[in-house]
C-alpha cells in the first residue's frame, strides 16, 4: 500500500513538472512570434539614476530605461531590456545578445573605433567625489589616497592612465557595481570616487552635507547609444528617433523627471 | 600555422599577470581550508558531545553557515557588519575574505570530520576503554588517527571547491585570478584569455589532488 502511495505521489510530481515545463515552453514560443521584431537593449541595471530596479526589486527604471521605451515607441517596435554585467557589456554586443547598448555609454574615440556610437543624448562628465572636508581639488592631488571606481568605466580608464603616468595612489580599487564604491566612501575605506556626473548627482543628493564634488573634468563625456559595426540601418533609425524625441520635448520631460533639470539641453 | 603562433605569443604575454594574481587565489584557499579544519574539528567534537548546549550551538553554527550563500556571508562581513556594529569594521579586504571563507569552510568540514569520526567502529572505543584509556585519550589517540584517513578525500574535495569559490572576492575589489582574467578579457577585447587562466586553475587543482592522494596513502599505512 505504502509503495502505491509513494509511486502515485512521484508520478503526480513528475506530471506537474512536465506541465510546468510545457507551459513555459509554450509561452516562450508565443513570445518569440509576438516579439520577433523586438528591439533588444543591453544595459547594466544597477547604475542609478540611469538604470536601476524599483523598490519591488524587479521593475527596471531610470533615465535610460525610459529612453529605451520611448525609442521603441518612436520606432514602432517592442523593447526588450537585457540586463548584463558592465564588464561584459560590449562583448555581449559583439555576440549579438542585443541590438544596442543604452547604458550610460560615454562616447570615447576608442569605442567609436570599434562600434557605432550615436550622437550624444545626454550631457555628462567625470567628477571626483570626496568627503566634504577633503583638500583634494584635482586628480593629480590624489597621491597617497585611496580611490575607487567601477571596473572598465571611463573613470577606471582615466585612473589607470594617471597611475601609468606616475601618480602614486595609496590604493586603487575597482568594483563591479558603482553602489559599492559609494558604500566604501561612506564607510571611510576610500577617500575618493571617480564617477559620471549624472550618477554622482544622484548619490550626493542623498548625502550632500558629508560629500562634495572636488573636481569636474573640463572635457565633457556625453553619453551615446552603442551598436555593432555594420548595423547602419538601425543606427540611422535610432538617430532619427532621437532627433524626434528632442524636437517633441520628450527628452526634456524625461530629464526633468529624473534629474530635476534638463541635462539634455544643447547636446544635439 | 602563423595564426596559431600569433595566438600563442599573445597568450604568453598574459601568463605573468595571471600568475601574479593567482597568489590571492592560492593563499586564500590554503589558509581558509587550514583554519576551517581547525575550527571544523572543534565544531565536530561539539556535535558529538553529550553536552546538550554545546551540541545545539555547534548544530546552529553549521545550519547558519552551510545554509546561506558564501557570497552573502562575504558581503555581510565586509559591507553590512560595519554599518550594524561599527566596532566590527574590517578594512582589510583580504582578512575579511579570509574570515568569510574560513567560517564557511569550517561548517562544511565539521560535518566531514564528524562523519569520519562516527564511521570508526564502536569496538575501537570499547577496546580503548577496556585498556583503561580516558574518553579524551580514546578520542585523540585511537579514534581520530583512524578517522583522518577517511576525512582526507572529502577534505580534498572541499579544498578544490574553495579554490574555485575564491573567484567571489572580486566583489570586494580583491584582484584574484578570475578577476584578472576578466580584466584582460575586457581590455584586450578577447575571450581567449580564459584558456591560459583555465590551465592555471587546472595546474593548481592537479597539484593539490596529487598531494591529497599522497596524504591518503600515507595515512593508509596502518590498514
Amino acid at each position: 500500500m505504502k509503495r502505491i502511495i509513494a509511486l502515485t505521489v512521484v508520478l503526480a510530481l513528475m506530471l506537474a513538472l512536465f506541465a510546468a515545463c510545457g507551459g513555459t515552453a509554450d509561452k516562450k514560443e508565443e513570445d518569440g512570434t509576438a516579439s520577433a521584431g523586438a528591439l533588444k537593449i543591453g544595459m547594466e541595471i544597477g547604475y542609478p539614476p540611469m538604470e536601476y530596479v524599483d523598490a519591488d526589486g524587479v521593475t527596471p527604471i531610470g533615465f535610460d530605461v525610459d529612453v529605451a521605451y520611448e525609442l521603441g515607441r518612436h520606432l514602432n517596435r517592442e523593447v526588450e531590456l537585457v540586463d548584463t554585467a558592465w564588464d561584459a557589456i560590449f562583448t555581449s554586443l559583439d555576440s549579438n545578445r542585443y541590438d544596442a547598448i543604452i547604458s550610460s555609454v560615454s562616447i570615447t574615440p576608442e569605442r567609436q573605433e570599434k562600434y557605432i556610437i550615436t550622437k550624444a543624448y545626454i550631457a555628462n562628465k567625470l567628477v571626483l567625489i570626496t568627503a566634504a572636508d577633503s583638500q583634494v581639488t584635482k586628480p593629480e592631488e590624489l597621491a597617497g589616497l585611496r580611490v575607487a571606481t567601477q571596473t572598465e568605466t571611463t573613470a577606471d580608464i582615466m585612473m589607470n592612465e594617471l597611475i601609468d603616468g606616475g601618480l602614486a595612489l595609496g590604493d586603487y580599487f575597482v568594483y563591479d557595481k558603482i553602489i559599492q564604491c559609494f558604500d566604501e566612501l561612506k564607510l571611510g575605506r576610500v577617500d575618493a570616487v571617480m564617477v559620471d556626473s549624472v550618477v554622482a548627482a544622484y548619490y550626493l543628493g542623498e548625502d550632500s552635507e558629508r560629500y562634495k564634488t572636488a573636481w569636474e573634468n573640463d572635457e565633457g563625456e556625453p553619453l551615446g547609444i552603442a551598436l555593432k559595426k555594420g548595423n547602419d540601418d538601425l543606427a540611422a533609425q535610432i538617430e532619427m528617433a532621437l532627433d524626434e524625441m528632442y524636437a517633441d520635448g520628450t527628452m526634456k520631460t524625461l530629464a526633468e523627471k529624473h534629474f530635476g533639470r534638463d541635462v539634455t539641453e544643447g547636446v544635439r | 600555422m602563423e595564426k596559431v603562433m600569433e595566438i600563442l605569443r599573445q597568450m604568453s604575454g598574459w601568463v605573468d599577470p595571471l600568475v601574479k594574481s593567482s597568489g590571492i587565489t592560492l593563499s586564500l584557499s590554503v589558509l581558509s581550508v587550514i583554519i576551517g579544519i581547525l575550527g571544523g574539528t572543534f565544531i565536530a567534537l561539539g556535535r558529538i558531545s553529550k553536552n546538550k548546549l554545546i551540541n545545539k550551538v555547534c548544530g546552529g553554527y553549521i545550519f547558519l553557515f552551510r545554509g546561506t550563500p558564501l557570497l552573502m556571508q562575504l558581503f555581510f562581513i565586509y559591507y553590512a557588519l560595519p554599518l550594524a556594529i561599527p566596532a566590527m569594521t574590517l578594512n582589510n579586504r583580504f582578512v575579511a575574505a579570509l574570515i568569510a571563507f574560513s567560517v564557511n569552510s569550517a561548517a562544511y568540514q565539521a560535518e566531514i570530520i564528524r562523519a569520519a569520526i562516527q564511521s570508526i567502529d564502536h569496538g575501537q572505543a570499547e577496546a580503548a576503554r577496556s585498556l583503561g584509556l580516558t574518553p579524551n585519550q580514546t578520542m585523540f589517540l585511537v579514534i581520530i588517527p583512524q578517522a583522518i584517513k577517511r576525512m582526507i578525500p572529502p577534505i580534498g574535495n572541499e579544498f578544490i571547491m574553495v579554490l574555485k569559490d575564491t573567484s567571489l572576492v572580486s566583489t570586494i575589489a580583491l584582484v584574484d585570478l578570475m578577476k584578472r582574467t576578466s580584466q584582460i578579457q575586457s581590455s584586450q577585447a578577447t575571450a581567449l584569455v580564459y584558456l591560459p587562466s583555465a590551465v592555471i586553475y587546472l595546474i593548481f587543482t592537479g597539484v593539490f589532488t596529487w598531494l591529497f592522494n599522497r596524504l591518503e596513502h600515507h595515512h593508509a599505512r596502518y590498514e
